[in-house]
């Protein structure tokens, strides 16, 4: 029985031979189809999930920017620090004439003769007679607009345009640029915010001062003519927070004059001026060896020649009676030439570059308007080396040294030189150049080359006010050449005991004045006549001047009382 | 009396709507006409005060004291100042050199 279920069961096995097999046919493409449709849609999905992602992580500066749009015959307005107007729209409107539509034309030339008595009637006849639409008079007055539409004549149409004010006239010129007949900005803030002032109603509030811009001008002036300088330039800034409170740069022009200006004297000295400024240089030269504690303010340097050899050029001292022996902090305040080639040398060309990269004096800054110049670039070599220690051969804007003084004296923070005031007190406190000690150290220098009867800037004394600073004059170079004509500039901090401002002063090409007479800061008595065209005796006594009146308002404004 | 009750209220509501409408079409009006007068109070401010920035500048009231009243002025540095006494509504300034 067992065996015969057995046989029925072999038979049926071999008669039905089942096997699973897979289907490859329709089974098989179906499945490919569906993961095909689902790889593409996941494909997509992924695409814009990337997208969505990318267009979150974009900057919302710009986002904001690509919804704004330009709002037609606008421009925002300008205002200083304390919202005085320093450049203001203002509705204007033009009347024109379309001949064609004009039904007493003689009647019409009486009317516009008794409205304008100053136009020429016979052009105006002439311009009819072309039977094309023309202007008859821009920026007409409400009054003559009130008359003109109680004519009641239809070829008269009125144009709305605006018009821009600066009721400083020359005051800003360098900083807020001009702006032409189509409403476009061609230089300065006007044209770097160009499109906010064209498409945001607010307007927009600068860090300057217009009290403090005009007593540093109205000194600039001054000076200007003492010294028979071609011309000047002079910047305030908060060390703490870049910003700037008076930019001045000689010669200037009207900006309600629109004017072409091709002079190159008439350049912005502060920002797009690039040059040579000699010994306020040092000052960088012995902060890079402090922070790198190579030297101490006490280290001495024995035995410094009177000259060096380097290359086909000679190094020497300007002063002949500057000692032998110096330390470190006398080669500053007496400002020697050999002494800091020797720390710059104790430095060596890697150390220096980085330090001078880390404060930015050479590459082109980045800065609230265009009219920026760049730095001019150097092969470093040994010779460069000793020359850029004590500030030759080595080029940058008085912008940037005022950011490079600022970075000294505040801390050693990294700050970014503006022109907008900014909401948020000190912001750009972030990145850490030089140590804090160093900076106090540099402080107290600066301090003595002010206070000191060594030191080069003794004119620039004002009392109460604690300046410290450096002088520098340089040889201008002209064509490629050191010519004997000069560049001198002082460098100021105030007060040195916690800085707050830092003040350049540069002056160009300034000449010896006969007639001028000088009071001492540092003793008593005065001195009649300028002796030497140098710094100490040009540009220190200009910031010392300018100080003298600024020092109330920025002590009374500014000013922390503690 | 439902009918009466649900006709006379839809009327009620149409009537209150139409009342709220009106008064809302004012008040939208008066908003529009403040903002108008705002807009325009707030032009001439700003040219008053383009004309008191351009007549109040530095270099106007510089120019206007030297013609007007130059010699009623006395110049104190501030080192020259010792003492500053309150006095009624004065204030006065006692220097090395009385002038």
């Amino acid at each position: 029985m067992i065996m015969k279920k057995k046989d029925m069961l072999t038979l049926e096995d071999s008669a039905n031979g089942f096997l699973f097999k897979e289907n490859k046919s329709n089974l098989n493409v179906s499945f490919n189809r569906v993961a095909f449709i689902f790889f593409v849609f996941i494909s997509v999905c992924l695409i814009y999930l990337i997208k969505i992602l990318y267009l979150g992580l974009q900057q919302p500066s710009l986002s904001k920017y690509q919804n704004k749009q330009i709002i037609e015959n606008f421009r925002a307005d300008i205002v200083d620090r304390n919202n005085n107007f320093i450049a203001k729209t203002v509705n204007t409107t033009i009347a024109g004439v379309n001949p064609n539509l004009i039904i007493d034309e003689d009647r019409l030339l009486l009317n516009l003769k008794i409205i304008f008595p100053d136009q020429d009637i016979k052009k105006i006849k002439n311009k009819i007679k072309k039977n094309k639409y023309f202007r008859l008079k821009k920026q007409i007055t409400a009054i003559e607009k009130e008359k003109l539409k109680l004519l009641g004549d239809k070829s008269i149409f009125f144009e709305d345009q605006i018009s821009r004010i600066y009721p400083n006239e020359n005051l800003y010129s360098h900083i807020l640029g001009q702006i032409d007949d189509a409403n476009n900005g061609i230089s300065g803030l006007e044209k770097k915010f160009d499109f906010k002032l064209k498409s945001e109603k607010f307007p927009i509030k600068l860090s300057v001062d217009t009290e403090v811009q005009f007593l540093v001008r109205e000194e600039l002036i001054k000076f200007n003519k003492i010294f028979r300088s071609i011309g000047s330039a002079a910047i305030l800034m908060d060390v703490n927070n870049g910003e700037i409170l008076s930019l001045v740069s000689l010669p200037d022009f009207n900006l309600n004059e629109r004017v072409l200006i091709t002079d190159k004297n008439y350049i912005n000295r502060i920002t797009k001026g690039v040059y040579e400024l000699g010994s306020v240089f040092k000052t960088f030269t012995v902060a890079a060896a402090l922070n790198e504690e190579l030297i101490e303010p006490e280290t001495e340097f024995l035995n410094l020649e009177k000259e060096i050899r380097c290359g086909g050029s000679i190094i020497r001292e300007y002063d002949t009676e500057i000692p032998e022996n110096l330390n470190a902090e006398q080669i500053l305040i007496r400002s020697g030439n050999i002494g800091s080639v020797r720390i710059g040398q104790m430095l060596g060309i890697d150390r220096l570059k980085k330090f001078y990269n880390d404060i930015g004096i050479l590459n082109r800054i980045d800065f609230d308007i265009d009219e920026v110049g760049l730095p001019i670039p150097f092969k470093w070599g040994k010779c460069k080396l000793a020359t850029v220690s004590f500030g030759h051969g080595i080029t940058t804007t008085p912008l940037q040294l005022a950011k490079g003084y600022s970075v000294l004296s505040n801390g050693g923070f990294d700050i970014k030189p503006t022109l907008i005031l900014n909401k948020k007190k000190d912001q750009s406190k972030k990145n850490k150049i030089i140590e804090k000690d160093v900076s106090i150290k540099i402080n107290h220098i600066l301090r003595k080359i002010v206070s000191s009867d060594d030191g080069t800037a003794g004119l620039a004394n004002v009392s109460g006010y604690k300046i410290g600073g450096k002088t520098g004059t340089a040889q201008k170079v002209i064509d490629g050449k050191y010519s004997r004509l000069k560049i001198n500039t002082f460098a100021s901090i105030f007060p040195t005991s916690n800085p707050k401002f830092v003040l350049v002063v540069l002056i160009d090409e300034p000449k010896t004045s006969k007639d001028y007479i000088y009071k001492y800061r540092n003793k008593s008595g005065s001195y009649k006549g300028t002796p030497f065209n140098t710094a100490g005796w040009t540009s220190v006594e200009i910031a010392g001047n300018i100080i003298d009146k600024i020092g109330p308002i920025l002590a009374t404004k500014y000013m922390d009382a503690n | 009396m439902k009918k009466v009750i649900l006709i006379s209220s839809i009327f009620f509501l149409l009537v209150l709507t139409t009342f709220v409408k009106n008064e809302t079409k004012e008040i939208e009006k008066k908003i529009f006409l403040k903002k108008e007068n705002i807009r325009e109070l707030k032009e001439k401010h700003d040219l008053v005060l383009l004309d008191y920035n351009y007549l109040g500048s530095p270099k106007k009231l510089v120019k206007l004291q030297e013609e007007l009243f130059d010699d009623e002025f006395i110049n104190y540095r501030l080192d020259e100042i010792q003492k500053i006494i309150f006095f009624s509504d004065k204030v006065l300034f006692q220097t090395d050199n009385l002038k």
